[in-house]
C-alpha cells in the first residue's frame, strides 16, 4: 500500500515538472501549431 | 435469423463508404476538369459572343452585298449630318430611303425597306448581345468587388528585408502563391517542387510566391525557421510575410488545410479553385500546370 | 446511512452512458464548425483532451494526447515530448483507464456499435491481441515519428497518418462533407484509412470494444498507471459472496476479485452493477466511493 501511496506521489511531481519544461521549452506552441492548422497528410486526407 | 440481417446492412454500409471514397476521387477529376474548363468557359462565352456579334455584322453586309446596287444608291444618298449614332441603324437606313423615296424604282424600294426590317432585327440582337456583354463585365466587376480579392491592397516584406506590394502581381501573368507552415512534412515536401515550377514558369512570365502563415508580422524566430527551411530544400523563390491585419493576412489566417495553392492573376484577383495539397504528387502538379497554363492564355489575350 | 452511500458507486456505474455522452460534448464542443466546414483554432488547443479525439474533428475543443506527441516528436525542433508524456502521467496516475470507461469518444462510438443487436463474440480466447497495442504505441506512436525523418528533422505522424479511425469519423468526413477544397483532396490515404474505420465498426459490433483491446495506443498508455491510479476499484472480500458474477459480466476479461487493478479495467462498472452483495465499489485516494 504504502508502495502505491510513495509511487502515486512521485508520479505527480514528475508529470507537473514534465509539462512544465515542456511547455517552457516550447513544446505547448507546437502543439498548438500543428493543431489549429490541419496538415492533410496528417490527418489521412490525400 | 437476425446474424444474415446484420451482415448485410454492415455489407451495405461497408459498400456504400466504399463508393463514397471511389466517387469522391472521381468528383475529384470532374472537378478539375471543370475547373480547368470554367477558365476557357469563360473566354469562350465572351469569345462566343464576339463570335455571333461579328455573325450579325456579317449578316448586315451580306445583305448590302446582295443588293449591292440598290444599297450604293441608297448610300450615295445618306446625309452624314442627320445620323445618329445611339439610335438604331436601321432607323437611320430607313430615313434615308423614306426621304430619298423618288429616287429609286418601286423594286428597289421594297428590297431596301426589306432588307432595313431585317437589318433592324440584326440591329436589335447586336444591341441585346452588347448589353449582355456589357453587365457581363460590369457584373464580373462588382463580384470581384464585392467579394474584394484580398489582394488588394496587398503589402508584405520578403525574407531579405524588401518590401512588396500589389505590383507584385501585376508584374506577373500569373503568380502562384502557396501556403505553407513550418511543422508541416507535406508542405515541406513540395518546396523543392515548387522551386522547379517557379523556374518553369518564370519563362513564360509567372512567378511563385510562398507565404507561411507562421510569420506574420515580421516574426523572426518564425522567419528564421522557415529561411531554414527554405534553404534546406533549395527552394529559392521569393517567401512573404505578411500582417495579419490586412486582408491577405486574414484570408491566409482562414486557411486551414495545408499546403494550399492557389493562382492569382495580373489584376491580384484570386482565379479558379485553391488546390489542396502537395504538387510533389503528379496529378496535383499536372492540374496546376494546366491552370497556370489557362491563366497565362487568358492573360496574353486579354493583352 | 450504509445502504444510502453503498449506491454511490452503482449510480456512477448507471450513469456511464450519460458521462460518456457530457465527456464526447465537451471534448467537441464547437458544435456550429460541424457545418461550416472549419476547425477550431483557438488558444486551448493548447491543451490535449484525455481521450482519443482528432485535432481536425471541427468541432474539437482541444488537441488529442497521441496527435500531439506525434507532432513534437515529429517536429524538426524536438525529438521527445515532455510536455505530453506529463499529461500522459498526470491523468494516467490520477484516472487510469477511467478515462477509457467514461471519458473517451471513441470509447464511447465503440459502446454504442456494440448495443446493435446480433451475435456476439467472447473475445477471451483472444488474449494475446492485447499486446498488439503495445506495439504500436512503440512503433507507429514513438519510434517511427522519431526516427524516419526527412532532411531537416521531420517526421510524420505515423499513427494518425496511417491507422487512427478516430481522425476519419471526426476529421475527415465532417471536414469533406463542409468543405468542398478538401473534397476534392481526398486520395489513396483516405480510402484506406475508410476501410480501417469500416473494420473497427464491424468489429465494435461483434466485440466488446476491439478497438480498446487490440489497438489504441492511448489505452496502451492508460494501462500502465491502472496499478497505481487514485482512482481504483476495490472489492471487499468480507461481503463478497463468491457467486463470481462480476467475473461473468466482466467484458474486459478481467476477474475483478483477483485483480482489481488490472492493466485491461477500464473501470466501466458493470461487475459494481452486478454484484448482489454490493461489495465492489469506486475508490479514490483511498476514500471509498461505495
Amino acid at each position: 500500500m504504502k508502495c502505491r501511496r510513495i509511487a502515486q506521489f512521485v508520479l505527480l511531481l514528475m508529470g507537473v515538472t514534465m509539462v512544465s519544461y515542456g511547455a517552457i521549452r516550447g513544446e505547448a506552441a507546437t502543439v498548438l501549431g500543428k493543431a489549429i492548422k490541419l496538415c492533410l497528410e496528417c490527418v489521412g486526407i490525400g | 435469423m437476425k446474424t444474415p440481417k446484420t451482415i448485410l446492412t454492415i455489407s451495405t454500409l461497408c459498400l456504400a463508404l466504399l463508393l463514397t471514397a471511389c466517387s469522391g476521387k472521381k468528383n475529384t477529376e470532374t472537378d478539375n476538369t471543370q475547373n480547368t474548363t470554367a477558365a476557357p468557359d469563360m473566354e469562350q462565352s465572351q469569345d462566343a459572343s464576339g463570335v455571333t456579334l461579328d455573325d450579325l455584322y456579317q449578316q448586315e453586309n451580306q445583305i448590302f452585298a446582295d443588293h449591292a446596287d440598290a444599297w450604293n444608291k441608297a448610300f450615295g444618298m445618306v446625309n452624314k449630318s442627320t445620323a445618329d449614332p445611339s439610335g438604331n441603324y436601321a432607323d437611320f437606313l430607313s430615313d434615308t430611303v423614306e426621304s430619298n423615296k423618288d429616287s429609286f424604282t418601286e423594286d428597289e424600294y421594297k428590297t431596301l425597306t426589306d432588307d432595313i426590317e431585317t437589318i433592324r432585327k440584326i440591329e436589335e440582337q447586336i444591341a441585346e448581345m452588347e448589353n449582355k456583354n456589357m453587365s457581363s463585365g460590369t457584373s464580373e466587376q462588382t463580384n470581384d468587388s464585392g467579394e474584394e480579392s484580398p489582394f488588394k491592397n496587398f503589402s508584405g516584406t520578403d525574407f531579405d528585408g524588401n518590401s512588396v506590394d500589389e505590383n507584385l502581381f501585376s508584374g506577373n501573368a500569373v503568380t502562384v502563391v502557396n501556403f505553407w507552415f513550418t511543422g508541416c512534412k507535406p508542405c515541406v515536401a513540395e518546396l523543392s517542387k515548387l522551386n522547379e515550377l517557379n523556374d518553369t514558369i518564370r519563362e513564360m512570365g509567372g512567378e511563385v510566391i510562398g507565404i507561411n502563415t507562421e510569420t506574420f508580422d515580421g516574426n523572426e524566430a518564425a522567419i528564421k525557421d522557415a529561411a531554414a527551411i527554405l534553404e534546406s530544400q533549395g527552394a529559392a523563390y521569393r517567401n512573404l510575410s505578411i500582417d495579419s491585419d490586412s486582408d491577405a493576412g486574414k484570408y491566409a489566417a482562414d486557411i486551414m488545410a495545408f499546403p494550399t495553392t492557389i493562382l492569382v492573376d495580373r489584376n491580384g484577383n484570386i482565379v479558379g479553385e485553391p488546390l489542396l495539397g502537395g504538387i510533389d504528387n503528379q496529378d496535383n502538379y499536372d492540374a496546376l500546370m494546366k491552370q497556370i497554363q489557362s491563366v497565362i492564355d487568358a492573360d496574353s489575350t486579354n493583352k | 446511512m450504509d445502504k444510502k452511500t453503498s449506491m454511490l458507486s452503482k449510480k456512477t456505474a448507471r450513469l456511464r452512458g450519460w458521462i460518456q455522452a457530457a465527456a464526447t460534448l465537451l471534448t467537441n464542443i464547437h458544435i456550429p464548425n460541424l457545418f461550416k466546414g472549419k476547425i477550431y483554432q483557438g488558444k486551448a488547443k493548447t491543451v490535449c483532451v484525455p481521450g482519443l479525439n482528432c485535432y481536425s474533428c471541427p468541432a474539437a475543443t482541444g488537441a488529442c494526447p497521441i496527435g500531439a506527441f506525434q507532432a513534437v516528436v515529429g517536429s524538426s525542433k524536438f525529438k521527445f515530448s515532455y510536455y505530453i508524456t506529463g499529461f500522459f502521467i498526470l491523468l494516467g496516475v490520477t484516472f487510469g483507464r477511467f478515462i477509457c470507461g467514461f471519458l473517451c469518444p471513441f470509447g464511447w462510438f465503440q459502446d454504442l456499435l456494440h448495443k446493435i443487436p446480433g451475435k456476439k463474440f467472447s473475445t477471451a480466447g483472444l488474449k494475446p491481441l492485447r499486446y498488439l497495442k503495445y506495439v504500436i504505441l512503440i512503433v507507429f506512436v514513438i519510434l517511427l515519428p522519431m526516427l524516419v525523418t526527412n532532411s531537416v528533422g521531420m517526421g510524420d505522424p505515423f499513427f494518425c497518418k496511417y491507422i487512427c479511425p478516430q481522425g476519419v469519423l471526426e476529421g475527415a468526413i465532417p471536414l469533406s462533407l463542409g468543405n468542398a477544397a478538401i473534397r476534392s483532396a481526398l486520395g489513396k490515404l483516405f480510402s484506406f484509412k475508410c476501410l480501417i474505420l469500416i473494420a473497427v465498426v464491424v468489429l465494435s459490433i461483434l466485440f466488446y470494444r476491439p478497438f480498446c483491446k487490440w489497438i489504441c495506443p492511448l489505452g496502451a498508455i492508460y494501462s500502465l498507471f491502472n496499478k497505481v491510479s487514485l482512482l481504483s476499484i476495490k472489492v471487499e472480500n468480507s461481503k463478497c459472496v463468491g457467486c463470481n458474477k462480476c467475473a461473468k459480466v466482466c467484458k474486459m476479461d478481467v476477474d475483478v476479485r483477483k485483480t482489481p487493478d488490472h492493466s485491461e479495467c477500464i473501470r466501466c462498472g458493470a461487475c459494481i452493477k452486478a454484484c448482489p452483495a454490493n461489495a465492489i465499489h469506486y475508490q479514490f485516494m483511498g476514500k471509498k466511493y461505495k
